[in-house]
């Protein structure tokens, strides 16, 4: 830390001068941005995995809504796509499902939330699929089926996007 | 006591190491990049019965999107028909063009007819193998044709309750 010597020559002494500089805030507000990045970091990581999203150009953008209860389910690309498995590898949350264990999942999710008291009433809860554009439709297919199983019955679906990287303004255009 | 004497810790090590954290996690923090998405909505209706046998008799645009597994080696790109006419393949920009033209065609003549634009539909049907990417590519181009209801036509996943719901209903 930089020190000042001050020398008072009344007195023919050397003191310590005022101009000293103080750390306090500056130390606190670096406490504060190391704080944000160690939860930010965390946050973002557990809901979304890395996929890469199909490109789509009339897709909306995804704003967080506070007063929709919405579950994030990514499907992972298949190693072979050429023969892919039957399951789909699906991750929520960072937590692996098969079907069996997705569509037990769902229900509890779905029964949170329903549209009305009534049993069997549709579930009024959201759920975005991120699915790699190298997913094979029917791994889709069968997690939206899940979502429409006669026990779970959640409707409100949104398909994650992302925009064109090539800046084209048509839905033609490179892959 | 001088004040000169009071012993003060040194702060110097610790600003450094802070320091360092800060722009660790700046430099290795990737930045989630905002997502779209393309709302849908599944049939409310209970069960499957009442979805499956209802007489549509609105206008619909069927693109139909094939791809193969050949010998543990996949097609290279996605073939597409629309209302049983070959477009071409998902690697090929004419053939979304295309697709588009035709949805767009449909609408203009249900349009010319005195109908609403809201009737027309599209129905996208994927084989199992095809990627996510083009099929939702065959949506966007159907909402670039002006189209509002998509809707997929798929199977249920085996030994579902949904499947079961078929299986009494007897339809497969």
């Amino acid at each position: 830390m930089p020190r000042t010597r001050v020398k008072n020559t009344e007195a023919g002494k050397d003191v310590e001068g005022g101009a000293e500089m103080d750390m306090t805030p500056m130390i606190d507000i670096t406490f504060q941005l190391i704080v944000f990045f160690l939860v930010a970091n965390d946050l973002t990581r557990k809901e979304t995995e890395e996929l890469k999203l199909p490109q789509a150009l009339f897709g909306q953008e995804d704003k967080a809504t506070e007063d929709e209860k919405r579950i994030i389910i990514n499907i992972l690309p298949p190693d072979n796509p050429a023969d892919p498995p039957k399951i789909p590898e699906v991750k929520v949350k960072g937590k692996p499902y098969d079907l069996k264990g997705l569509t037990n999942f769902m229900r509890t999710e779905a029964d949170s939330k329903r549209e009305s008291d009534q049993p069997g009433a549709p579930s009024a809860i959201f759920v975005l699929i991120r699915a790699d554009r190298n997913t094979p439709w029917q791994h889709v297919q069968y997690c939206m089926q899940v979502c429409a199983d006669p026990t779970v019955r959640i409707y409100k679906m949104q398909f994650a996007t992302t925009k064109r990287d090539d800046g084209k303004a048509s839905v033609a255009g490179g892959n | 006591m001088n004040e000169e004497e009071i012993p003060k810790p040194n702060m110097t090590p610790m600003i450094d190491v802070v320091f360092q954290l800060l722009v660790f996690f700046l430099v290795s923090m990737k930045f989630k990049t905002l997502d779209m998405k393309i709302e849908a909505f599944l049939p409310k209706d209970r069960g499957l019965a009442n979805t499956i046998t209802k007489l549509e008799e609105k206008p619909k645009v069927t693109a139909v999107l094939k791809r193969r597994s050949d010998g543990g080696t996949l097609e290279a790109s996605t073939r597409i028909k629309v209302q049983n006419q070959t477009l071409g393949t998902s690697d090929d920009p004419a053939t979304w063009d295309l697709l588009i033209q035709k949805a767009t065609a449909v609408l203009t003549a249900h349009k010319a007819n005195g109908g609403a634009a809201e009737d027309v539909k599209g129905e996208v049907d994927a084989s199992s193998l095809v990627p996510t990417g083009d099929v939702i590519r065959a949506v966007d181009a159907f909402l670039a044709a002006g189209l509002k209801d998509v809707t997929f036509i798929g199977t249920p996943p085996p030994g579902s309750t949904l499947d079961k719901v078929r299986e009494a209903a007897g339809v497969r």
